[in-house]
């Protein structure tokens, strides 16, 4: 990993056409500029690393995929009361 | 074309069903050519296959059919990507479809949503990008409380455009 200290108002080039500015640095927390072409997609780290972790268990291989289907289609037990409605 | 598939053995699909991502999707990001199988036209669900790995496919849903009250708040220029430019020349939106990754626990059959990261559909280009939504504060993995809902929506907001139906 390249390690580089900036002071607020520096900037760091990745490439030739992606820019990221110290805005602010306030406390604890930094404030990034972030400059990129339209068709770069741009993450906070931990939310990609939680999308892609998301995706790898989404995508693994079963053994049936019937299965997955039966799930769907099971009518929902009666037996317990319904309290996982905290979105 | 010829796409191998580890759940639905080896399928011919048209070469204009193909959807190009041209980041891949995170985890797999060198796959940029996926498909859209819809096994059971009835269903809500498609499961999106990635042509060049038979192993690869996620079950995807429409949103609006689960969860009435998301509102993912798409930034334009997330859209760049996949040929979405707006501006004051330009200012009609092109067609677009969202859909979420599901993933689903067999041993307790419970069914989880990434309602953080939507895939968004450009049908006209068929081209494809999984973004993460800048505002909200949606879960990568939300639980549907109800799976058997999915069984109940109708598919036909632009995706039939791009499924492949395989009639197993």
């Amino acid at each position: 990993m390249l390690l580089l200290s900036r002071k607020p108002g520096q900037g760091i080039r990745i490439g030739s056409d992606i820019i990221i500015t110290v805005k602010e640095v306030r406390g604890r927390q930094v404030r990034l500029g972030i400059e990129a072409p339209g068709e770069v997609p741009v993450y906070r780290e931990e939310i990609y690393r939680a999308i892609q972790k998301a995706n790898r268990a989404a995508a693994a291989p079963d053994e049936s995929t019937q299965s997955i289907y039966d799930i769907f289609n099971k009518p929902k037990p009666e037996s317990k009361p319904d309290n996982t409605e905290d979105q | 074309m010829i796409v191998n598939t580890t759940r639905f053995g080896k399928l011919t699909i048209d070469e204009d069903k193909v959807i190009n991502f041209p980041f891949g999707i995170p985890g797999f990001p060198e796959l940029h050519k996926w498909c859209i199988l819809t096994p059971d036209g009835q269903l809500g669900i498609s499961w999106l296959q990635a042509v060049k790995d038979a192993d690869v496919a996620l079950l995807v849903a429409d949103p609006d059919s689960l969860f009435p009250e998301y509102n993912a708040e798409i930034d334009e220029r997330d859209l760049g990507p996949i040929g979405v430019t707006i501006s004051p020349d330009n200012p009609e939106v092109p067609d677009l479809v969202m859909r979420v990754v599901l993933t689903v626990d067999r041993d307790n059959g419970v069914v989880t949503a990434n309602l953080r990261a939507p895939i968004v559909f450009n049908i006209g280009t068929r081209q494809a990008i999984q973004i993460a939504l800048r505002r909200g504060d949606y879960s990568v993995r939300e639980t549907l409380t109800r799976p058997t809902e999915v069984a109940k929506a109708t598919v036909n907001d632009g995706m039939e455009q791009l499924s492949v139906a395989t009639g197993t």
